[in-house]
């Protein structure tokens, strides 16, 4: 049989009998493509999947043929890609079956699957797919390094099996509250959060979720970063700070020796008394135990006075990981005193509060911030100390909550103030104008303060009044603690 | 106040060594008082009163140094034991100058306290007898005439009569009237009993400056 006039169609076509061998093609086909009649539909084609045979090998009937997809070498040798559309065509009941098909051309979509196939293979950041049911489509070649499973695996599988608790038990509902509210928690966003790898190690990563809507389906497209190491870094750098920190802290209580061994002196000195009191009480022939019983009870007391002190100067020196609470920075600037009002009393000094209550809490390292404080203190101490105070000899600290959620710390002394040429130095590691020292208490004390999200400064005091004041500022609020 | 009792006067800010100190005193039998600061004392101390001071050498406000210098000036000399820290020891040396009996460094054992108190209490006596005598002799070298005093000075200093008599531009005879005039009033025995009061008038005046 011929072909109609289908010279006209901007497609190939052909026409094939029962055995599948074509019998006349159209004059798009002739321009296009090298078989021609004589050939056998669909052999003399690669198909593109396993559409035209059953799972025996046996040829189907082109009746019970979806479209299928074939490619094909053109005249020109460039591989082509074609869906082909076959409709059975009977002539009369005598006939037999014949096959009628077009060739739609499918190459240039081809081509910009794959180019897009080879994005997403050859992309540094780990992707995965998902529909809107939480199941995995695809995953790239960087997902499969970063999770230890092979496409094949994971295809079909829930996205949960990539998320370790509490994220996995909650990630349907998830989806379902995100598709039902619109409430986008990660979507466009980003986040923080830790992966699962097939051998069940959690890594650090950065998630961010891009959403595809096509023809009514949802696609969700999950781009994760890796951040091992980019964690590993950070947290030498931290705990680098954190040691130089410590040294800091070592030095100041070094600095500090003088007043405390005064401090524990004090305890030291009632506890022999009363000890010795004690004694003398018990060789009377009648000791009075009221007496006895008051000095042993006083005693105790200095001893348990002894001991807070040198549990606040071991809390102060420990080293420990640069930890994250929530503080009330009023309290914490409270305890700190405890700590160096020793110090000040030894220089005839006074430590004078001036506190914003109530302040809401902030998040920080307890310890550096009273760190901070210290030397900010310590540093009025010894500017006091350079000259004769008349006028009193009152070291202020004073909080207050100012502009942008913040809360400022701030201590001012009545000392000689910051020398103009000398104010650019100040926070050089290494600079001092003391004779002891080393030089990096402001400088430990602005990283320290950076690190928190704080600005640490100084200005000259309001109304010509000599002397300095020192501030930090904090950013306010709470932050989950695990 | 105003007792004759010697007492001693515990001068120390921090409350538990001032109390502790006291009960030590107190098995002991001491008469003590004892104040937080060196104003608190001052405000309740008088002349008077005999004693020692246990004195705590850093205090704020008013410092033990500061206080014994506040003594010194208004000719108030009661001895004092001074209590010291760690890294005091200059200070110590600069109140032992002034006069001090001793400093003790906390922590300490209260025989070496008391022992310290021992020795300032009599110290105390001793210098009160001598304030005693000096005042004495102040009261009845005041009885001389300007004559007769001018005849005490030189001979106190060793001056034969001849000389005087030569300086002053009188006899050796009324010299020698006015010189046993000075020995009746002044009470001295022996020209030795003259050259000591005259002695301690000069020291006494050279330890209390606002008394000249």
């Amino acid at each position: 049989m011929k072909l109609p006039n289908t010279d006209l169609l901007p497609f190939p076509a052909f026409i094939a009998d029962a055995r599948g061998i074509i019998l006349d093609v159209n004059s798009r086909w002739r321009d296009l493509l090298p078989q021609g009649p004589g050939d056998r539909w669909p052999d003399s084609f690669f198909t593109v999947g396993d559409a035209t045979h059953d799972t025996h090998g046996h040829f189907l009937a082109p009746s019970a043929l979806p479209p299928s997809r074939i490619r094909t070498p053109d005249l020109g040798g460039e591989m082509c890609w074609f869906d082909v559309h076959c409709q059975t065509v009977l002539e009369s009941e005598n006939d037999p079956q014949q096959t009628f098909g077009i060739f739609i051309d499918v190459t240039p979509q081809i081509r910009r699957e794959a180019e897009i196939l080879a994005i997403l293979h050859t992309a540094v950041d780990a992707i995965v797919i998902i529909d809107e049911q939480g199941r995995i489509e695809t995953i790239n070649d960087a997902a499969e390094r970063l999770f230890g499973y092979t496409q094949s695996e994971l295809t079909g599988q829930p996205v949960d099996v990539l998320m370790p608790e509490p994220h996995r038990s909650h990630h349907t509902d998830y989806l379902v509250r995100y598709l039902a509210t619109r409430e986008a928690r990660i979507i466009g966003v980003g986040r923080e959060l830790e992966a699962l790898t097939r051998d069940g190690r959690r890594i650090p990563i950065h998630l961010s979720v891009s959403e595809i809507r096509l023809a009514g389906t949802h696609r969700f497209t999950g781009f994760i970063r890796d951040l091992s190491d980019q964690r590993a870094t950070l947290e030498v750098l931290a705990e680098q700070r954190e040691r130089l920190a410590h040294v800091g802290r070592l030095s100041t209580m070094g600095e500090m020796t003088a007043s405390i061994a005064h401090e524990i002196n004090q305890p030291l000195t009632a506890i022999s008394m009363y000890a010795q009191s004690g004694l003398r009480l018990l060789q009377r022939e009648a000791p009075d135990l009221v007496k006895l019983t008051a000095a042993l009870d006083k005693l105790n007391t200095q001893s348990l006075r002894a001991g807070a002190i040198i549990e606040r100067i071991q809390r102060f020196t420990r080293s420990q990981e640069g930890q994250r609470e929530n503080v009330a920075i009023n309290m914490l600037l409270k305890e700190l005193v405890k700590l160096a009002e020793g110090d000040a009393r030894l220089h005839d000094m006074e430590l004078v509060f001036d506190l914003e209550e109530p302040l809401p809490p902030l998040s920080a390292d307890p310890i550096q911030i009273q760190q901070v404080a210290l030397n900010l203190i310590r540093n009025a101490i010894d500017a006091m100390n350079e000259i004769d105070c008349a006028n009193g000899r009152q070291i202020l600290i004073s909080t207050r909550s100012i502009a942008g959620n913040r809360i400022e710390v701030a201590v001012v002394d009545d000392g000689p103030g910051v020398a103009e040429d000398h104010a650019d130095l100040l926070f050089t590691p290494f600079h001092t104008t003391k004779k002891e020292g080393m030089g990096m208490g402001l400088s430990i004390c602005r990283t320290i303060i950076a690190e928190h999200g704080g600005v640490l400064g100084f200005r000259g005091r309001t109304g010509g009044m000599p002397g300095a004041t020192f501030y930090f500022t904090l950013p306010t609020g709470t932050a989950e603690h695990g | 106040m105003g007792n004759s009792d010697p007492t001693v006067f515990v001068v120390d800010d921090d409350e538990p060594v001032r109390d502790a100190i006291g009960m030590l005193l107190e098995t002991v039998d001491i008469p003590y008082e004892s104040f937080p600061s060196a104003q608190a004392f001052l405000s309740e101390y008088d002349n008077s009163r005999t004693g020692c001071l246990v004195l705590d050498i850093r205090m704020p406000g008013m410092s033990g140094l500061e206080l014994q210098e506040h003594l010194i000036r208004h000719s108030s000399p009661i001895p004092i034991v001074f209590i010291t820290g760690h890294g005091d020891i200059p200070m110590a040396v600069e109140a032992m100058k002034r006069g001090a009996v001793d400093f003790i460094r906390k922590p300490f054992r209260d025989q070496e306290l008391l022992d310290r108190i021992q020795e300032a209490l009599s110290q105390g006596q001793d210098q009160r007898a001598a304030r005693q005598n000096l005042e004495d002799i102040r009261a009845r070298v005041t009885s001389l005439t300007p004559r007769e005093l001018e005849v005490f000075q030189r001979v106190a200093q060793g001056q034969a009569n001849k000389v005087v008599a030569i300086e002053l531009g009188i006899s050796e005879r009324t010299v020698e009237i006015h010189r046993s005039q000075v020995m009746q009033k002044t009470r001295a025995r022996t020209l030795a009993d003259l050259v000591r009061m005259k002695l301690t008038l000069d020291q006494g005046a050279a330890q209390s400056p606002a008394g000249s």
